[in-house]
């Protein structure tokens, strides 16, 4: 079954239901976690995300597995902002990422540079919510520009402009002190 | 960091290589597995028979609002019923030989008892005739109901006076199945329909008949339906609906396939009677529907906002309206003004209460009086859009970027009831 085929299937057929979510509970999952830090938090996010799916479905339009990406992971960004929106919980977020120590170093894994997750997840946090969703969705779910403003209700092109001052920005906050204490600065 | 070389494609790649925390949990992968594929079944099936549904649920429950017309309102049960049990292509079990009896019954004849609560039961005999005719007969006062005419009419001998529904701009896909037989079209529509999800209630003896009982949840109420172990003719079918104030209808001395003439089924109106016709808006709600229904809140209870989006809450308005008219009761103008508006704000209501959970409604009016500047009473985000439409105690909607922060904000989404 070609993946177009799967998405048209998917509306009647649980089989197919089936086969969608088990290649996108994955994705859809490392999205929310990148986006609230709090694996709890993350899989309400995606349980919400999945469940609204499976309940709209069968009157979903989309023909293309592309729509199909796009409407998934507008679901799943409208749910992680509305969390991520109210300001207490935002931080609870940051709290959260301030005690998750380094985490590169805290599970033997190799230091990216100067970068390290809960350190760049108070950053990405620091960001207006659209503006959190155009970068993880770039960077930590692979969509494509033109995807990302499928899901966001923009062009491409402002999703390039968008993406581009959002990078200088976290240039700016991390590339002028490397040194990790630098990075606890600013909170939501 | 040493960004001295195409500093921005360097920052990327490290952004892209940051190790986090983001392998699923292969427990909650399954377990949300399930819950998905048990709420696309739910979906689908919903959906297959969403169309014919909607409509008959809708109306019946409207006219519910209204004491003139309980026992039409009856009607709405047992033709929601009929919808709702349309059989399946499977083997015969005993359920669907008692669904096969109701649904392919060319007529009727069965006795109904309605028990609101805080009120007295009422009775009432009915018949129904194949497509969609029902009659309802309360002492002198008869209410017919053509399902496909979209009609409703209560005729009130005493006061020669006759009370009409008319059902409006329903959607296009509803009206369409107006134009051909009931419930052929809905057997094509179900053809490949598994039965309704059910619980057995084991046997008993129900006026001397052996009868096996299934209990059904559907989001009207819940319902038992009780048939005769041998022939599967419905003997009690029982609802008790969701909602306040508590209102259970008992059907009960079924006849089936008797012979009832047409006549008696005929919507017309005595030339002599004075006719009062109610349209009934079935089209999809809109945002400004829920801001004019909140509008006719404030106007009822002196100018604030209900407790809640809920029937209780209209309910004890329109008690307070009705109460609050002339010493000798309401009058007539009052009574209609009253129920059209009961209608708008059911239809207003209606809007804010079926949106989805990504739309993050919240309700905030309890307490809060008409024109208090800068309060926010409700707010939503539209789908697809990452902003919030806010609506002020002014009635005004706003664009805004974020959700409102306003103690005692009450979320319209109620997981548990939707399965989430």
């Amino acid at each position: 079954m070609n993946d177009d085929h799967m998405v048209v299937s998917a509306r009647d057929d649980r089989v197919a239901f089936g086969a969608l979510y088990d290649r996108y509970y994955p994705r859809v999952m490392r999205y929310c976690l990148r986006r609230l830090f709090v694996r709890e938090v993350a899989e309400d996010a995606a349980s919400e995300t999945f469940l609204h799916v499976a309940e709209h479905l069968p009157a979903f339009e989309g023909k293309t597995e592309t729509d199909f990406r796009r409407w998934v992971f507008r679901i799943a960004s409208n749910a992680v902002n509305a969390y991520v929106r109210q300001k207490r919980r935002r931080q609870e977020l940051w709290d959260a990422a301030s005690r998750g120590g380094r985490f590169a170093a805290d599970h033997g894994l190799p230091a990216v540079e100067h970068l390290d997750w809960p350190a760049v997840y108070r950053a990405v946090l620091d960001l207006d919510p659209r503006d959190q969703t155009i970068l993880t969705l770039r960077y930590f779910a692979d969509l494509s520009h033109e995807e990302i403003g499928g899901v966001i209700g923009a062009k491409a092109g402002a999703v390039r402009t968008a993406l581009s001052r959002i990078l200088s920005r976290l240039r700016a906050h991390f590339g002028a002190d490397a040194d990790a204490n630098a990075l606890t600065e600013g909170q939501p | 960091m040493n960004l001295n070389h195409d500093p921005e494609a360097d920052f990327e790649r490290q952004l892209r290589a940051v190790p986090a925390d983001d392998v699923p949990r292969p427990e909650h992968r399954d377990a949300l597995r399930e819950r998905a594929l048990a709420a696309f079944d739910g979906a689908v099936q919903s959906r297959r028979q969403q169309a014919p549904q909607i409509r008959i649920l809708f109306w019946g429950k409207a006219v519910m609002k209204h004491p003139m017309s309980r026992y039409a309102a009856a009607a709405c049960v047992v033709a929601a019923l009929a919808w709702l049990l349309v059989p399946g292509s499977g083997t015969a079990s005993a359920f669907e030989k008692i669904v096969e009896a109701v649904v392919s019954a060319k007529s009727a004849r069965f006795h109904m008892d309605v028990n609101v609560e805080g009120q007295a039961k009422q009775s009432a005999d009915a018949m129904f005739l194949a497509p969609a005719k029902y009659r309802m007969e309360l002492g002198k006062i008869v209410s017919l109901t053509d399902f496909e005419a979209a009609k409703m009419v209560t005729l009130i001998p005493d006061q020669k006076q006759a009370v009409v529904f008319n059902l409006k701009h329903a959607p296009q896909g509803q009206a369409a199945l107006d134009q051909i037989n009931h419930f052929e079209r809905l057997r094509q529509l179900l053809q490949d329909q598994k039965p309704p999800a059910y619980e057995r209630l084991g046997e008993k003896t129900i006026d001397g008949h052996k009868a096996q009982g299934f209990r059904l949840v559907s989001p009207v109420g819940t319902t038992k339906l009780w048939g005769d172990a041998q022939t599967g003719d419905p003997v009690r079918i029982e609802t008790v609906y969701t909602g306040i104030p508590l209102t259970e209808v008992v059907m009960t001395k079924f006849e089936m396939n008797v012979d009832l003439k047409p006549d008696l089924f005929a919507t017309d109106i005595p030339k002599e009677y004075k006719v009062k016709s109610f349209d009934i808006e079935a089209s999809k709600p809109e945002e400004e529907d829920f801001v004019q229904s909140l509008r006719i809140c404030a106007d009822l209870s002196g100018g604030s906002f209900p407790d809640a989006l809920d029937t209780q809450s209209v309910m004890k308005l329109m008690i307070a309206a009705a109460l609050g008219q002339a010493k000798d009761g309401p009058k007539e103008e009052d009574v209609d003004r009253l129920m059209k508006q009961s209608f708008a704000i059911g239809r207003g209501f209606q809007f804010a209460l079926t949106l989805p959970a990504a739309a993050d409604a919240q309700y905030a009016g309890k307490g809060v009086k008409k024109d208090t500047p800068n309060r926010p009473i409700f707010w939503y985000r539209p789908e697809g859009s990452q902003r919030y439409h806010m609506l002020d105690a002014t009635l005004t909607v706003r664009d805004v970027g974020a959700a409102p922060q306003v103690d005692g904000a009450v979320p319209l989404y109620k997981k548990s009831a939707r399965g989430g």
